[in-house]
């Protein structure tokens, strides 16, 4: 049937096309003319009403029309020779405003629970709670005892398991000025007062007894580990704010729209 | 869901931890507890509201927001510093994978408020950058990049210090301007965003650049409260009609400040080595005018610490002033102003290092009944590259163009015909250590203003340091001297008057080493006083020294601790040197009728710079001339004595 014929299809629906934008779209002109629209009057009155807190006079706003026409002309010139192309700073300027478009969009867009439950499991290693440690120590100098701090360390353990009525266990050790018990402090803060080692050791030590010894960055410890509260992976309810403010940062053009188009080039 | 019952799921998934928490309780026994901490009640840990810990960080660090750091190609934000700051791996702005051997405790972003996001607008070159000739020309610079970028940097900030810089753009990029008030809130929220009381704290500040002929009287102002607060008022900046480069307008901000808004501030100065003179005056002071009453009292009223050591070098003392100091000559900076325009001359150096300014204050308040050098210290990096860095095997450098490169020692930090200040002559330093109830903005900040910080040229020591009357051997050897400590006298920073007849100050000092550094050399005490004639002195005190060796009648222990300095390796043995050094110590030339000041000097044993780990890992060439080997060190705030 002819009413199937994808080239009269093509030819009528093309032609109605071209008679609604003849009756509603815009009054092109030609090439060679230059047209101020009214918005374009409006927007050069307003920004001079800005800089000098009153409307323009009459001779001052031919002048500023003039001097955009101007502008206009030499920017059609040079967009004719080209001389767009390959200009560090319009291309800076353009990757600008696309970022600041961007920004708008994101910072427009709430992202939904189930957006922000993705983002939270994508990264889960950054949201985590960390081990938090109750503990008492005590210290064997290795300035102090050299190789027979291993050997002081354990007789002492011995004492410490067998003797339960001891009450000045850390008489047994060597001073130094760090705290003998540690209350409900971080695993970061322990390591940062200890070192990584003895923070890492600490983990491998069965709470409530005294075990060691553990190497820190000072010497030998025995550790009794009084209370213990293991690090796990926090929810979105608990690391709601944090996830909120990384997924909005992350979400900036740079790395979305950037990786987007890096992603469809490398094809 | 609404929101408010969404708001109470943490707090009840914190309570249910906390029950789970509690599973492995066991009371402490309460004989060993009184003989612990006697004269306290059964608990110890219920009436005690000294602080246990010091919490670590640094008031001075630019982002790409600061118009030099921006210039100079950093292209980090403040989200990045505090990811940094925080213990993760950011890359830097010449791409390099950079992480913090430990984590920060917290932070004070401050960039220069002058001409904040001007870089910005250069790098992309914003149309009313273009507008202006000047601007078009360093913006064309910038695109041609390298060493036109550079030297159009130079430019840039040569003509800001010698008051040429273009009119048009003061305007756009100075307070009342939409840029520069949507960049004051960004920053604002960006450091709210990323407090996390108890975790990591932001303080929210700025730096005031107020550097007339080159002359560095650069200060940073720290705010104790949130964005709301500081959202209030936009930064102070230098240049008329906007701002001042004069000290005492500052203050009046300051002032202007917590009384519009409630709120808490204050101002600390740094690199008083690049002001030619100009950062301790005693009799003139900035502009021709009088040190007067209302000047020390302004000053002593808003600059509760100083920045003793940065990058840009080292300011406790100079050797020139300190003849009997044989460690007074550590990382110093002194060829000129911060531009070079003017050569140092040595009779400049009395306005412009630390312990002299301590002594002078000592004098200005005897003539105007306030001493307005009455300040603790801090250390800080001062870094433009956006990553705080003050370890000598992780150093990042002052700007992007001395972030770890093979040539970057060879680079000149600063050159003008006549002078240079060499590339490897760049300190890496420094950090405070703050000695705060909590980590969170108030109590950071509190501590600050009680001075009880101390500065570091990189490594985390602690150190305690106690003054009183009556501090025993006993207390040192007691098992928390830190309890005697807070009974007895007051910490770092504190006062001393009343002198008990007959009685001579006693002063208790305990340093542990990082965990993870260097074995220390000795503790000294630093005294500086004021004889019955107006006469300013000071004296070096060895309290403790390593390896057996002694002190002289003199005080003073003349050997060195050597040196286990491996320079192909790039490292050092701790076998020599001790873990920890602690001392009671009773000032034996006191006069109770003489105002003086006591602070703590710990110095590490020699370890290598930051230009040797340059040469192990990128092959960089050591050029002549340069240090290779340093004894890091820290310093506390002083105890004041007032008769």
């Amino acid at each position: 049937m002819w009413i199937k014929e994808p080239l009269l299809h093509f030819i009528v629906l093309g032609a109605l096309v071209f008679a609604l934008y003849g009756f509603i779209g815009p009054d092109k002109p030609a090439d060679d003319e230059i047209v101020v629209t009214r918005g374009q009057q409006e927007h050069l009155v307003t920004a001079f009403t800005r800089t000098w807190q009153r409307p323009p006079t009459q001779a001052e706003f031919t002048g500023i029309v003039d001097d955009w026409i101007r502008e206009e002309i030499a920017y059609r010139e040079g967009l004719g020779m080209g001389l767009d192309t390959d200009d560090t700073i319009i291309r800076r300027r353009l990757r600008q405003k696309l970022e600041v478009l961007a920004e708008d969009i994101v910072s427009m867009a709430e992202p939904t629970e189930e957006i922000l439950q993705q983002y939270l499991e994508e990264n889960q290693t950054a949201y985590t709670r960390e081990p938090v440690y109750t503990l008492r120590q005590i210290y064997f100098s290795l300035d102090e005892r050299g190789a027979a701090a291993e050997q002081d360390a354990g007789q002492a353990l011995l004492l410490l398991v067998t003797d339960s009525a001891l009450t000045n266990p850390e008489d047994l050790g060597d001073p130094l000025s760090l705290r003998h018990r540690f209350v409900g402090e971080r695993e970061s803060a322990i390591a940062a007062t200890f070192g990584n080692e003895f923070a890492d050791g600490l983990r491998d030590l069965e709470p409530g007894k005294w075990r060691g010894p553990i190497r820190s960055g000072y010497g030998l410890h025995l550790v009794l580990i009084e209370e213990f509260s293991a690090g796990r992976p926090l929810t979105l309810e608990e690391a709601e704010r944090e996830v909120r403010r990384d997924w909005a940062k992350s979400t900036g053009c740079m790395t979305n729209c950037v990786e987007d188009t890096r992603s469809r080039s490398s094809r | 869901m609404n929101k408010s019952s969404l708001r109470l799921i943490p707090a009840i998934a914190l309570l249910v931890s906390m029950s789970a928490l509690a599973q492995y309780h066991e009371p402490p026994n309460p004989k060993v507890m009184e003989k612990l901490y006697p004269g306290k009640t059964y608990s110890p840990y219920a009436e005690r509201s000294f602080p246990s810990r010091v919490f670590w960080g640094e008031t001075h660090l630019h982002t790409g927001v600061s118009l030099d750091a921006g210039l100079w190609g950093n292209t980090l934000g403040h989200a990045d510093a505090y990811r940094f700051a925080r213990g993760e791996e950011v890359t830097s702005s010449t791409g390099l994978p950079a992480k913090l051997g430990r984590p920060l405790d917290w932070l004070a972003v401050t960039d220069h408020s002058d001409m904040m996001g001007l870089a910005t607008g250069i790098q992309e070159g914003a149309p009313n950058i273009l507008a202006v000739p000047k601007g078009r020309e360093w913006a064309t610079a910038f695109q041609e990049g390298g060493s036109a970028a550079n030297e159009a940097a130079l430019d840039l900030i040569s003509s800001f210090t010698q008051g040429t810089f273009p009119e048009k753009l003061m305007e756009d990029y100075s307070p009342g301007s939409a840029v520069y008030n949507s960049l004051w809130d960004d920053i604002t929220e960006t450091a709210d965003q990323f407090y996390e009381p108890g975790r990591f704290t932001t303080l929210i500040g700025f730096e005031w650049t107020s550097i007339p002929k080159g002359f560095n009287m650069h200060r940073n102002v720290i705010l104790r409260d949130d964005g709301d607060r500081a959202r209030q008022v936009v930064p102070m900046v230098t240049q008329p009609p906007f701002g001042s480069t004069d000290a005492m307008d500052l203050y009046e901000w300051l002032e202007n400040y917590e009384a519009k808004t409630g709120g808490q501030a204050f101002a600390l100065a740094h690199n008083g080595n690049l002001s030619n003179g100009w950062m301790f005056p005693v009799k003139t002071r900035y502009g021709g005018a009088k040190v007067d009453k209302a000047y020390v009292e302004a000053r002593a009223k808003w600059e509760p610490l100083y920045e003793v050591t940065q990058i840009k070098g080292d300011g406790e003392a100079h050797p020139l002033l300190s003849p009997n100091d044989e460690f007074a000559d550590y990382e110093t900076w002194d060829y000129g102003n911060l531009d070079l325009s003017q050569a140092k001359s040595d009779e400049m150096l009395a306005r412009e290092y630390a312990r002299e300014a301590l002594k002078q204050g000592l004098a200005l308040e005897k003539k105007f009944g306030t001493n307005p050098h009455k300040f603790g210290l801090a250390g800080a990096t001062d870094s433009h590259t956006g990553l705080a860095t003050a370890e000598e095997e992780n150093f990042f450098g002052k700007s992007v163009g001395s972030e770890p490169s093979a040539g970057r020692l060879e680079h000149p930090f600063m050159k003008t015909e006549d002078l240079e200040i060499p590339g490897y002559a760049q300190t890496s330093s420094g950090y405070q250590g703050v000695w705060a109830t909590e980590n969170t903005r108030e109590a950071i900040w509190d501590a600050m203003v009680r001075k009880e910080t101390y500065a570091t040229t990189g490594p985390r020591m602690v150190v305690r340091f106690f003054g009183g009357w009556e501090y025993t051997e006993d207390d040192l050897r007691s098992r928390a001297p830190a309890f005697r400590g807070y009974e007895k006298g007051v910490p770092m920073g504190g006062d001393l008057a009343n002198a008990p007849a007959g009685k001579s100050p006693t002063f208790m000092v305990v340093a542990l080493r990082d965990p993870i550094g260097a074995n220390l050399d000795r503790v000294q005490i630093i005294k500086g006083w004021m004889d019955g004639k107006g006469k300013l002195h000071e004296k070096i005190y060895d309290l403790a020294v390593s390896d057996g060796r002694t002190i002289g009648a003199d005080g003073r222990c003349k050997t060195p601790v050597g040196n286990t300095v491996d320079l192909e390796a790039a490292t050092w043995r701790n076998t020599i040197g001790a873990s920890e050094l602690a001392a009671v110590w009773t000032d034996p030339d006191f006069d109770a009728s003489q105002s003086a000041f006591y602070y703590v000097r710990v110095l590490e044993i020699p370890t290598p710079r930051w230009i040797v780990y340059d040469r192990l890992r990128l092959g960089a060439e050591i050029p002549e001339g340069a240090e290779l080997i340093g004894q890091e060190r820290a310093y506390t705030s002083p105890i004041w004595y007032t008769p």
